[in-house]
């Protein structure tokens, strides 16, 4: 067994593998969603398929990847060689989490042994289908969502099945995109390939295997010593999502968390069936969000690989909305309900220790609008630039705009600058949004007003959450984050009435975005007066919620604060609950 | 040269060859779309990718056929090996038709000598895409009709590569059919694989090309011939459609012939830009249904190989409902425009020789319903009982009801008490219509009104030409064939039209068509009356037409004809035209 400190130098060599290949990918990618935004994870498993470095990207993406390389490792059993890569994207039969993320997969040989395999997993740019951009709102089964690929031989001993190249960029609407992106991803997987195969040759074969299952023991150790901190007991959780895509309908992802002693059981019972629309999750993607939960949740030192989860038993009930029976569209799980696991295992583990509690997330509400670009050729925008606020944790704000939570900040929102450049549009403000934000001792994120005219006509994929009821909980006393209000005002002046989800033909239009703030942590009236005076400064508080919420009181030039009537007014507050009139 | 009774044995004997690996398929695919209505078609072609041997099937399919094989030779150029099978589908880069229609080729070796390929084009049950059962009538692009095959390489001699296999058909939501029906199309090509080669064998490597290249030149000659006889001149065409998918449009397929001793150019300058829904036609389809217009118009005797066409110069332009540009989708194009353009050169070619005139066939109106079946799984069935009927020739009246044009025949309306037990319908009525023939000396043929009961929630996408306008034209003094009409009655809920194109969700409902009539040739009144009484008694033409149009006057009974009073209307049906010239 290696010793503690080679254990460490280990998992730090992989993550750091994990690092360089995502860094390969994002200077060789062609599409924007990696190059500019980072829509992608590149993770490292063992000969098993159990992940053992997620360093690189974005949570959701890697959580769930041993289940791709094990389905690869079922469908290939006994027939890997050196020099093969393989490529899958289906959640019903390979693993994968929704169809746009596509998994390259490289097994890596030392010598005549399998010992790895790097990977790459990343959101393609079009997979053909119903909507130009990979995301069709209106999807009804997952054939509407594009092509689907089981386990594939791409690369066979380094030579690369043209013609199987030639179908999966033919199934794209921008196959220049993928075509380059595809060679990225091989490259990315190759580079990780020869550096795991230089780390195990300077260890030894046998050495290096225990290597391997050294760090996945260490993280389990890990995680069962911070579970063991916990009292045991029942936790329960639930978030609500605002419709089916179609008609607004009450839907509920429940869990409850029982710890006993060391092992933790996350059970999905009570959770809503499966739903017409596509915002059902997949296997892997609920095991991803899991483990985002619990990873987020616990000390950042515990590290994030399979081993770690090892402890942690989840029951998603088939034919609900976390484990969703064929033929159920499911292209939206990674952002919904994705955000709805994760918050409902976070309330129900800061129950168990509500220091640690997180509040809730804004809910991205953002559309995709595609159109030919300037270069005559089929370009999907997502408009990044309208994400929501974080939820903020004991000690810190939340993030003032972030993208889907599922990527926990790993999803980078493009400058505004490049992306008029590459896209048919002009960006007019994004702006932090005033009162968006909950209120608390820690404040959410405020979220931002985002206003974009999109230049020619394009069809839009409106995918938005958290429209309707505020998602994003406060906790330990802070409240709830804004919901988010999107509106449309075409050019030639005709009324558009955005739906929440669905795919239209829009004609030049201007896209209002006012998006939703996090949820605060703690009570508002233990918020340092000097931080509401900033927040004032920068217009993400109002002298008005100032004075109401955070019982603070600025004079007119707001630059000062008037301790005396700040102390009375908070006095008043705390006494009565009750604000007192401003004035 | 070989000499001709030897040529005339081998084109036999490869004709037989293709019904052979058509009987192969009828007897062991699954899909009832094949066993049932026999919606593929086998055919052979020579080492080049020409086609030889279309006997078996369908000319739509077949015609284009050498493009589907010279698109393979280019992708794989001398990497073909024995054992091998290709399957393609693509129109835009595989000699493909439309996307439904999958071709199995397979190269046939003599030796280590190509010799020919055996192919097997066959519409498949489903292929993914926005509806189930192949026609998506809401599609807009290409990527909403389903699964895009390049030229691929299936079986590597003699090893299916089962992950491609696992691909194809989990893009299909009838995986269960598609495996039995690739194995029966790679079976069907395998039997004509042994049986060419057995043919070869018994020939010669040497004899036997040149009796490839012997029937190709015998089919040119033969055709150069016929067109001999025909005067020097242009003579134009045109046919339209009812609409673009969406809205009611003034759409046409025009064509100018020119025959000039035995050369024919065949041009469609003038024909309309493509269209946003899914009536577009690709390359392959409109070269073969301009080799089907030819095929049906001239002496049955002629061979219909590709050499047969060596004389005839199509021109397509690019852009047009008969040439559409990427990324158009087409996959009503082997039913529209094929027809169109069938009509607009028959009306051209009937303009040169009146005696051989053929008069414009119905459209099909019938729509697909999908359903989960009563084994649980989706199926589609086509109502094809609902077909319109066919045109007349010199000496012969339409037939009765008849699959789409591009079929001529080739395509069986199945039993309903089969169809009541594969899907859940019940079949009320399917009965010839009255009055709905174009008439003439020889009339079209009536069409029928069909009536059934769809018992379950189905997705029903409907797909009706000639709906709004007739197409059916009566030649040489023949009248006009009547329109469709497709209507729906929800159980205890009103009837309404149904859309002509668009794919819904119904609750149970009874589907009714009335199905158009093909138009005649010939006048009227030249009409034996005996034949204008036997269709009186089988209610294809009701007395009054028999009166007013054909002219002939029954007995009180209706059962016998008055000879003298028929011979005096007659009469003075034909003095009333004169006086409507005179006045």
């Amino acid at each position: 067994m290696p010793d503690p400190i080679t254990l460490a130098l280990f998992q730090n060599r992989l993550d750091y593998i994990a690092r360089q290949m995502g860094w390969v990918m994002i200077r060789t990618a062609r599409s924007p969603i990696f190059n500019q935004a980072h829509d992608f994870s590149c993770f490292v498993t063992d000969e098993n398929g159990n992940l053992v470095s997620q360093a690189d990207g974005i949570p959701i993406h890697t959580g769930g990847g041993g289940f791709a390389v094990r389905s690869i490792l079922k469908f290939f059993d006994g027939d890997i060689s050196d020099g093969d890569a393989f490529v899958l994207n289906d959640p019903y039969v390979a693993g994968g989490n929704h169809l746009p993320d596509w998994v390259i997969a490289r097994p890596v040989f030392l010598e005549s042994d399998l010992i790895a395999f790097t990977c790459n997993r990343a959101h393609q740019s079009d997979i053909g289908g119903g909507a130009a951009g990979t995301y069709n709102s209106s999807a009804t089964e997952i054939w509407h969502e594009g092509l689907r690929l089981p386990p594939i031989r791409l690369i066979e001993k380094g030579n690369t099945h043209e013609d199987l190249w030639q179908l999966l960029t033919l199934n794209s609407r921008m196959p220049h995109f993928m075509d380059g992106d595809l060679r990225a991803m091989c490259g990315s997987t190759e580079i990780g390939r020869e550096l795991v195969v230089e780390t195990i040759g300077q260890f030894g074969l046998s050495e290096g295997r225990q290597c391997f299952s050294g760090v996945l023991d260490h993280g389990d150790v890990l995680l069962r010593q911070a579970v063991s901190q916990l009292p045991d007991g029942v936790y329960e959780g639930e978030s609500g999502l605002d419709d089916d895509c179609f008609e607004e309908v009450d839907l509920k992802i429940s869990v409850k968390i029982t710890i006993e002693d060391d092992q933790t059981t996350v059970d999905f019972s009570g959770t809503d069936s499966q739903i017409r629309g596509f915002k059902n999750s997949s296997l892997a993607n609920t095991y991803s969000s899991v483990y985002s939960a619990f990873s987020t949740f616990f000390d950042t030192s515990i590290p994030r690989n399979e081993g770690t989860f090892r402890s942690v038993c989840v029951i998603a009930p088939e034919g609900s909305l976390v484990n969703a029976m064929q033929p159920a569209p499911m292209t939206m799980c990674t952002l919904f309900p994705a955000q709805h696991i994760v918050h409902a295992v976070w309330q129900a583990l800061g129950k168990a220790d509500p220091e640690n509690a997180c509040a809730g997330w804004g809910m991205c509400a953002f559309p995709l609008s595609s159109a030919a670009g300037y270069d005559g050729r089929m370009v999907t925008t997502y408009h990044w630039g309208g994400s929501p606020g974080g939820g903020a944790v004991s000690g810190r704000d939340g993030f003032p705009q972030v993208s889907a939570m599922s990527a926990f900040g790993a999803l980078i929102i493009p400058n505004a600058e490049m992306s008029e450049q590459l896209f048919a549009i002009q960006v007019e403000c994004q702006e932090l949004r005033c009162d968006g934000a909950g209120a608390g001792m820690y404040r959410g994120g405020p979220g931002v007003r985002y206003v974009v005219d999109v230049l020619g006509p394009s069809e839009f994929s409106f995918r938005g959450e958290g429209l309707r009821v505020p998602r994003a909980y406060g906790t330990n006393g802070g409240t709830d984050g804004a919901i988010n209000s999107l509106r449309l005002t075409p050019v030639d002046g005709a009324e558009f009435d955005a739906p929440t989800y669905g795919v239209r033909n829009v004609g030049p239009t201007r896209i209002e975005l006012i998006s939703g703030g996090g949820g605060g942590w703690g009570d508002p009236l233990d918020r340092p007066p000097e931080l509401v005076l900033r927040d004032i400064s920068d217009e993400i508080v109002s002298i008005k919620a100032a004075y109401e919420i955070y019982g603070v009181v600025v004079d007119s030039a707001k630059v000062h604060i008037d301790i005396s009537k700040t102390q009375a007014q908070r006095q008043a507050l705390r006494s009565s609950h009750v604000p007192v009139p401003l004035g | 040269m070989t000499d001709p009774i030897t040529l005339a044995l081998f084109q036999n004997r490869l004709d037989y060859i293709a019904r052979q690996m058509g009987w192969v398929m009828i007897r062991t695919s699954r899909s009832p779309i094949f066993n049932q209505s026999h919606d593929f078609s086998c055919f052979v072609a020579d080492r080049n990718g020409n086609l030889v041997s279309q006997a078996d099937g369908i000319p739509i399919h077949t015609g284009g056929g050498g493009f589907a094989i010279r698109a393979l030779l280019e992708s794989f150029e001398d990497q073909i090996s024995d054992g091998d099978v290709f399957v393609l589908n693509d129109p835009y880069v595989a000699g493909g038709n439309h996307l439904p229609d999958w071709v199995i080729a397979r190269p046939v070796f003599v030796g280590s000598e190509l010799v020919a390929f055996t192919c097997n084009r066959a519409h498949q049950s489903d292929i993914g895409g926005g509806a189930a059962g192949t026609y998506n009538s809401s599609a807009t692009e290409i990527w909403h009709e389903g699964l895009r095959l390049p030229p691929l390489r299936l079986i590597e001699r003699g090893k299916t590569r089962e992950d491609l296999w696992q691909l194809l058909i989990l893009n299909s939501r009838m995986p269960h059919f598609m495996d039995g029906d690739l194995r029966a199309m790679t079976g069907s090509t395998d039997i004509g694989r042994q049986l060419v080669v057995e043919t070869m064998e018994r020939f010669g490597l040497e004899e036997g090309r040149a009796c490839f290249d012997g029937v190709l030149d015998h089919g040119d000659s033969l055709f150069r011939e016929a067109i001999e006889q025909l005067p020097n001149g242009v003579y134009e065409g045109e046919s339209g459609l009812d609409d673009d998918c969406f809205e009611d449009k003034e759409l046409k397929i025009r064509v100018n012939v020119t025959i000039k001793g035995d050369e024919t150019v065949i041009d469609f300058t003038g024909t309309d830009d493509q269209i946003r829904g899914f009536k577009n036609s690709s390359v392959a389809n409109t070269y073969s249904s301009v080799f089907s217009a030819l095929s049906t118009f001239f002496d049955p005797s002629i061979p219909r190989n590709e050499g047969t066409f060596r004389s005839v110069t199509v021109i397509a332009p690019e852009g047009t409902l008969v040439n559409a540009k990427p990324p158009a989708p087409m996959t009503m194009c082997t039913v529209f425009p094929a027809q169109q353009i069938i009509h607009a050169i028959w009306q051209a070619l009937g303009a040169a020789d009146p005696s051989r005139a053929c008069a414009g066939w119905g459209m099909n109106a019938y729509p697909l319903s999908s359903a989960v079946g009563y084994d649980g799984r989706v199926s589609t069935m086509y109502h094809w009982a609902g077909a319109s009927g066919g045109g007349a020739v010199d000496g012969r009246d339409g037939f009765p009801q008849v699959g789409p044009l591009c079929a001529f025949g080739a395509l069986i309306l199945p039993n309903a008490e089969m169809s009541e037990q594969l899907y859940p319908v019940r079949v009320q009525c399917q009965e010839l219509r009255t009055d709905g023939a174009g008439a003439g000396k020889f009339r079209g043929g009536s069409g029928a009104h069909y009536a059934a009961d769809i018992m379950l929630p189905s997705e029903i996408a409907f797909r009706a030409e000639s709906v709004k306008k007739a197409w059916a034209y009566g030649t040489n003094g023949g009248e006009t064939g009547a329109t469709s009409t497709v209507m729906l009655t929800p159980v205890g809920g009103e009837t309404y039209d149904a859309p002509t194109y668009g794919v819904i969700d119904i609750e149970p409902s009874r589907v009714d068509v009335i199905s158009g009539g093909g138009g005649g040739w010939g006048d009227p009144l030249d009409r034996d009356p005996e034949w204008v009484l036997r269709d009186v008694l089988d209610e294809i033409v009701s007395v009054d037409s028999a009166l007013d149009t054909y002219g002939v006057v029954l007995n009180a009974a209706g059962v016998e004809i008055d000879a003298e009073r028929t011979r005096d209307q007659r009469q003075a049906l034909r003095e009333s035209r004169q006086g409507d010239i005179v006045d």
